[in-house]
């Protein structure tokens, strides 16, 4: 079965702007660092007293999510809602928590819990956009965004949605970055994993926090536009080599060993030798967020033909790959791992070859 | 299939307490220290998994999920080691474990690093695949209260879609404190055994538990020479778009998912036998889910028996989608109506529903679950009887 859909519409939010090109100017973060959204703009249609009661987690959702669909300009009944997530809406689960430990369970906020709950990002979008197809929540780790969008790409395939609107998101929260320094997987001092991204000046990731969305169609709706590229999702026993680059979501946490194996696999599937990018070190950790970030990353380099920083290599991969890309890609194959082991992968194509297909 | 609830562990203690009226409702000691106090709930027994001990508390939800996947694969003669995938709905999974991780953390102690890697809801799936040795794909998803019936109906496409050729799929929740003190502070408990489609309704009573199915393309069960105990026909879902955590009152969000269930199944709606309702007991739910029922199937309602087993488990919330499920493939076997213990008065505004505080026998060749969660996420599942 031909699983390949049209990404007709992203929508994103971070630290780093709003804009797929802000993508492009993102400067390096330092090791260790917390990069925050300062504010989400007004998201049309949501009450600021709504806005308000919301966590993080579900105005980042509301914001790129509103954006992806505009940015699709199409509208279907049958249009399924994924969101990807690693670990809900924290904040408001600390607040409850703060409440029901302080002053007792009668005490405790019924506003926190229902904005705390796994879902709320999910029914905001579905109430503020009256999308009432249907759709879930994916729970995951770092490979989480990858992995909804080829979910939603195999079930568009499946005649199951018409289209689906895809997206992964990450709020900051203490608890949940001193949980991880805990176990010794993120702040300055966490070990050097795949990328290097700061040789010399100790190696961990900062951490940082956002949303990313997409509107999948598959391509027979694309008559009167071209979508902005193409997504595959892609088995690695499959795979037989081609793409012009390969992204990997690698950092410094424990996923990084599957992320290694999963890049020797890719390395000697066949074909030319691919360049490699590394995203993470871009914006910091984000968990599933950041597999969807770095398919956002693929859309920009096959969709507009840009540019990103290559950071050095680990010396156990560097022989497989080419460090950096000696032209524009029309091929992008982004790969994430995650902590339990499970990889997903997905190639991203220029539109041009649309018509080939 | 396996399941474990207040009821007990296994298949036979529910099919038991469906004939026989039994509920495994009890009082329980809510909250901590000076915030006792009591509800009603459906606890797990203590003597199939303990409950005052903090290492099960803080892996509690994989615990359960772990023995209804055991059980289940038993009964399909699955050894360890096979490459089925695991797709389970959880709302909380372990969150009790990020609960006592902060709980030190406050305390200025310092933290339990082993409840990091436990807490988070994926960590259901991957404890019970790793347990069974089931080397497939993991899925973890959270649609609220409708999540185990949305894991089920995940797994049902990817079967019919040729995705994978066996999964076993179920729901999973512990009780913890957060849930505890949420459903507190919505003011949705009651203080009484939970009494659905009432007119007394007050409340639903919390509730914990598991249940899993083993799901396989149908010729290959019968190549492997399985005993095949029913078939999934269809799965509908909805969004309803309307309230984090009041249900639409028109119900139309259930018959839309209802509707759609009926028709991926090409079955005409008057062919279903029983619908086991999500029946929690509040106000609002029941209301929703007997607009839907009337909209969809009209004025055969009220021939067509329906039950909520809430009132025997309690609201097992990211669990009670697969316990339902578990119910309707005994109703089907059995041929058995299950009771909605403590309905006494049906609520006058639902005059046509069928319904019974004792278990009916009826012939029951396909059965429908209902499905709601906060945040408007509705799901269904039909099944159809297997020949003996």
């Amino acid at each position: 079965m031909n699983e390949t859909v049209g990404i007709s519409g992203v929508g994103l939010i971070g630290p780093w702007g709003t804009e797929l090109s802000s993508l492009r100017t993102i400067r390096r973060p330092l090791p260790g660092s917390v990069n925050l959204v300062d504010t989400v703009p007004p998201v049309e249609g949501v009450a600021k007293n709504d806005m308000r009661r919301m966590s993080k987690l579900t105005k980042f959702s509301l914001f790129a999510a509103r954006r992806a669909m505009a940015a699709a300009n199409r509208y279907s009944d049958r249009t399924g809602l994924f969101v990807g997530l690693t670990h809900g809406p924290t904040t408001h689960m600390v607040e409850f928590h703060d409440f029901l430990f302080d002053y007792g369970p009668d005490m405790a906020s019924p506003n926190s819990f229902s904005n705390g709950v796994t879902n709320a990002p999910l029914s905001s979008i579905s109430a503020l956009l009256k999308m009432t197809y249907g759709g879930t929540t994916i729970m995951g780790y770092e490979n989480n965004g990858c992995n909804v969008l080829s979910y939603c790409a195999r079930a568009i395939s499946a005649s199951h949605y018409e289209a689906c609107l895809a997206g992964s998101s990450e709020e900051y929260a203490p608890v949940v970055h001193d949980a991880y320094k805990a176990c010794g997987w993120l702040g300055s001092a966490a070990p050097g994993h795949l990328p290097w991204p700061h040789p010399g000046q100790g190696t961990g990731l900062g951490v940082s926090e956002g949303s990313a969305f997409f509107v999948l169609e598959p391509l027979s709706t694309f008559t009167d536009k071209k979508p902005l590229c193409l997504f595959a999702p892609v088995d690695l026993d499959e795979y037989r080599g081609g793409a012009d680059a390969v992204i990997s979501c690698a950092s410094a946490g424990p996923h990084d060993g599957y992320e290694l194996a999963a890049l020797h696999r890719i390395a000697t599937a066949g074909g030319e030798k691919p360049a490699i990018l590394f995203t993470k070190p871009l914006f910091g950790e984000t968990f599933g967020l950041g597999a969807m970030l770095s398919c956002l990353v693929a859309c920009d380099m096959v969709a507009n033909g840009a540019r990103y920083p290559a950071f050095p290599i680990h010396p156990e991969i560097a022989p497989l790959f080419e460090p950096q890309a000696k032209g524009p890609a029309s091929s992008v194959l982004v790969v994430a791992a995650g902590r339990d082991g499970q990889v997903s992968a997905g190639l991203f194509s220029a539109p041009e070859r649309f018509g080939a297909l | 299939m396996g399941i474990v609830s207040a009821l007990g562990a296994g298949v036979r203690a529910h099919l038991d307490a469906l004939v026989n009226a039994r509920s495994g409702l009890a009082p329980q000691m809510l909250f901590e220290e000076k915030d006792k106090r009591e509800f009603i709930c459906g606890m797990v027994p203590h003597d199939v998994l303990p409950h005052t001990i903090e290492e099960t508390a803080a892996n509690r939800a994989s615990l359960l999920f772990d023995m209804a996947c055991k059980e289940a694969l038993g009964q399909a003669g699955i050894r360890g080691g096979c490459g089925a995938d695991v797709i389970v709905g959880t709302t909380a999974g372990n969150f009790h474990g990020g609960t006592l991780f902060y709980k030190q953390k406050r305390s200025g102690g310092t933290p339990d690093r082993n409840l990091v890697a436990g807490f988070l809801p994926s960590a259901v799936a991957d404890f019970a695949a790793s347990e069974n040795r089931l080397t497939g794909r993991r899925l973890t998803l959270s649609s609220a209260c409708a999540s185990g019936t949305t894991a089920i109906g995940h797994a049902f496409r990817m079967i019919q879609d040729g995705r994978s050729s066996m999964i076993c799929a179920g729901g999973a929740e512990a009780l913890c404190p957060f849930l505890a003190a949420g459903f507190n502070s919505l003011r949705l408990l009651s203080r009484n055994p939970c009494k659905p489609f009432d007119a007394a309704r007050d409340g639903l009573n919390l509730g914990e538990g598991a249940a899993a199915l083993v799901l396989e393309n149908a010729e290959s069960a019968r190549v492997r020479g399985a005993k095949t105990l029913a078939y999934v026909n269809g799965f509908g879902e909805a969004l309803e778009a309307f309230h984090h955590t009041k249900s639409n009152p028109d119900g139309s969000g259930i018959s839309a998912a209802l509707l759609k269930a009926i028709d991926s199944a090409s079955w005409p709606a008057n062919s279903l036998d029983h619908v086991h309702l999500h029946g929690t007991a509040t106000v609002f739910n029941d209301l929703s889910e007997y607009n839907a029922v009337k909209a969809v199937f009209g004025s055969r309602l009220a021939d067509l028996p329906v039950c909520s087993t809430k009132s025997m488990t309690g609201h097992t919330l990211g669990g009670a989608g697969a316990i339902s499920a578990v119910f309707a493939v005994l109703s089907l076997s059995a041929g058995i109506v299950p009771p909605t213990l403590n309905h006494q008065t049906l609520d006058p505004q639902f005059a046509e529903l069928s319904i019974s505080a004792t278990p009916r026998a009826r012939r029951i060749a396909r059965a429908a679950t209902t499905s709601l969660g906060f945040g408007g996420e509705v799901a269904c599942l039909l099944f159809e009887k297997a020949p003996l």
